[in-house]
């Protein structure tokens, strides 16, 4: 990925929710600056099916009720249900493990009914196809990988 | 070639300083050594008033491995744009070479080489890419290289190994109605150094070819200029999917796995006069640099990079040719 690419000058939100819930959310709000197409498209899914997330320790959930995407933590209740680790989701984030991978070998498990996990997909690539056209994509992205780096060393 | 000429052929056009609504452009190298290639590409997309540079360099032994790297300071060019720095990466054009300097702990590269020409460029002005877009190129098709590479700290010599370098230019976007193929073949028969350049431009939907080209160099000299119905391609299989090498690796959750539009051996030929030859390319599984689309939010432009082995066969009259060299294959979709 960049080399120097500089990271968010937003200081990162220790509240509750944790530190990733603070990420995605800086995601988010970056997407709405730099890309507004893919942030609308996102906002547009996430006001017809919420996602809720559980990632490591953190639970929360994103969802779009008044046109405008908002996360809220400390829960993960939604149409569409994701349980990962950090560590999942950094290789997913890597290239070292696809998405049908993760799901097969269950280190990814999703839920919801048939109807409204294309939308999850949608969202999803919505989420990410901005992330990558965002100047300061690359530096979130790398923040999460530190972030998950650190988690599984100090868990060993 | 002349000293001082390289620089008048090949200077940045960028550096000229022209804020066009939209513009890229690219030096790009390639450095082959029995089963090594190596492949260096300095890039500017120019934006308005932002310049977006970067440095993708990918290796090829048994596997691929490589990085991209993006120069938040952009590039800076000195003497007029004989210089330029990436980052801490370098690429200098000289009186009669060029200087490539790497130095990349990421993918365990650092070189410093010279690279010179050792054939007459070719330069292409005003392609047509895509309705109203027009692409721009010098080729040199083989060059020279002296230096020492280091890769995972062992130095390798590849002084007197082949290398290429063309440089595109043009105002265009990526995702737009274009995609295109490539090849360069280095071969030595009986002492003599063969090259072969295939290019190929057509629609995004590979239904409609704009530009077809087919050059063969014999030593110094070039004995084959062949265009569209003198040339003859056949896909003879498809690529392994597994592990495939993508950068930035995060886009390889926005791209299908299968890669059937993708060669896994080809055959290029190609008639003039008395000269029929053919290149056999048998390939590796690719590495895939991805682009996001900049007409459509939601598409990856594909640049699929393949090394491989390489047999040129035919005939000069009543001379046979066949010798067996290395190969490079790009095709952009």
């Amino acid at each position: 990925m960049s080399q120097g690419a500089a990271s968010s000058s937003w200081p990162v939100d220790q509240g509750a929710g944790g530190p990733i819930a603070a990420l995605v959310e800086r995601a988010v709000r970056v997407l709405e600056e730099e890309c507004p197409v893919h942030s609308a498209g996102l906002s547009s899914v996430l006001s017809r099916v919420s996602v809720g997330i559980e990632l490591d320790d953190e639970s929360f959930s994103m969802t779009a009720p008044a046109g405008r995407t908002e996360l809220v933590r400390g829960s993960a209740r939604g149409d569409i249900g994701v349980r990962a680790t950090g560590e999942a989701a950094r290789a997913l984030l890597e290239g070292r493990l696809s998405l049908i991978d993760a799901v097969r070998e269950g280190r990814i498990r999703i839920f919801g009914a048939p109807r409204v996990l294309s939308e999850g997909s949608l969202a999803l690539r919505w989420f990410l196809h901005g992330l990558v056209r965002a100047r300061r994509g690359a530096g979130l992205l790398e923040e999460f990988k530190v972030l998950i780096s650190r988690r599984v060393g100090r868990a060993k | 070639m002349r000293g001082g000429r390289l620089l008048e052929l090949d200077f940045w056009r960028c550096a000229l300083g022209d804020d066009a609504a939209r513009f890229k452009e690219w030096h790009h190298f390639l450095i082959v050594k029995d089963e090594l290639t190596v492949l260096v590409n300095f890039s500017v997309d120019v934006r308005g008033s932002r310049r977006d540079a970067k440095t993708i360099i990918l290796v090829h032994r048994e596997n691929w491995r490589g990085v991209l790297v993006e120069h938040d300071g952009g590039a800076q060019f000195e003497n007029g744009g004989a210089r330029a720095k990436f980052g801490e990466d370098i690429f200098e054009i000289r009186a009669g070479d060029f200087r490539v300097k790497i130095e990349n702990s990421d993918c365990g590269l650092s070189a410093d080489l010279s690279l010179t020409p050792e054939l007459a460029p070719i330069v292409a002005r005003n392609q047509i890419l895509s309705p109203g877009r027009r692409l721009h190129w010098i080729l040199f098709g083989r060059m020279k290289v002296r230096g020492t590479m280091f890769i995972d700290d062992i130095s390798i010599d590849v002084t007197g190994a082949d290398a290429y370098h063309d440089h595109n230019w043009g105002s265009f976007s990526w995702g737009e109605d274009f995609s295109w193929e490539w090849s360069t073949v280095f071969a030595t028969h009986r002492g003599e150094p063969w090259t072969v350049v295939y290019s190929c431009l057509q629609d995004r939907a590979r239904s409609r070819v704009a530009l077809q080209q087919f050059f063969a160099w014999r030593a110094g000299e070039n004995i084959v200029a062949a265009r569209q119905s003198a040339i003859r391609v056949e896909q003879t299989s498809g690529v392994e999917e597994s592990n495939i090498f993508r950068l930035p690796a995060v886009m390889g959750l926005l791209v299908p796995k299968t890669l059937r539009h993708v060669p896994g051996a080809l055959r290029i030929g190609a008639s003039q006069g008395k000269i029929e030859l053919e290149v056999i390319l048998e390939l590796s599984r690719p590495a895939q640099i991805l682009l996001p689309s900049e007409v459509h939010p939601l598409r990856v432009t594909q640049l699929n990079e393949l090394a491989g082995r390489a047999r040129l066969a035919g005939r000069i009259g009543e001379e046979v040719i066949d010798v067996a060299g290395r190969c490079i294959f790009e095709l952009a979709c």
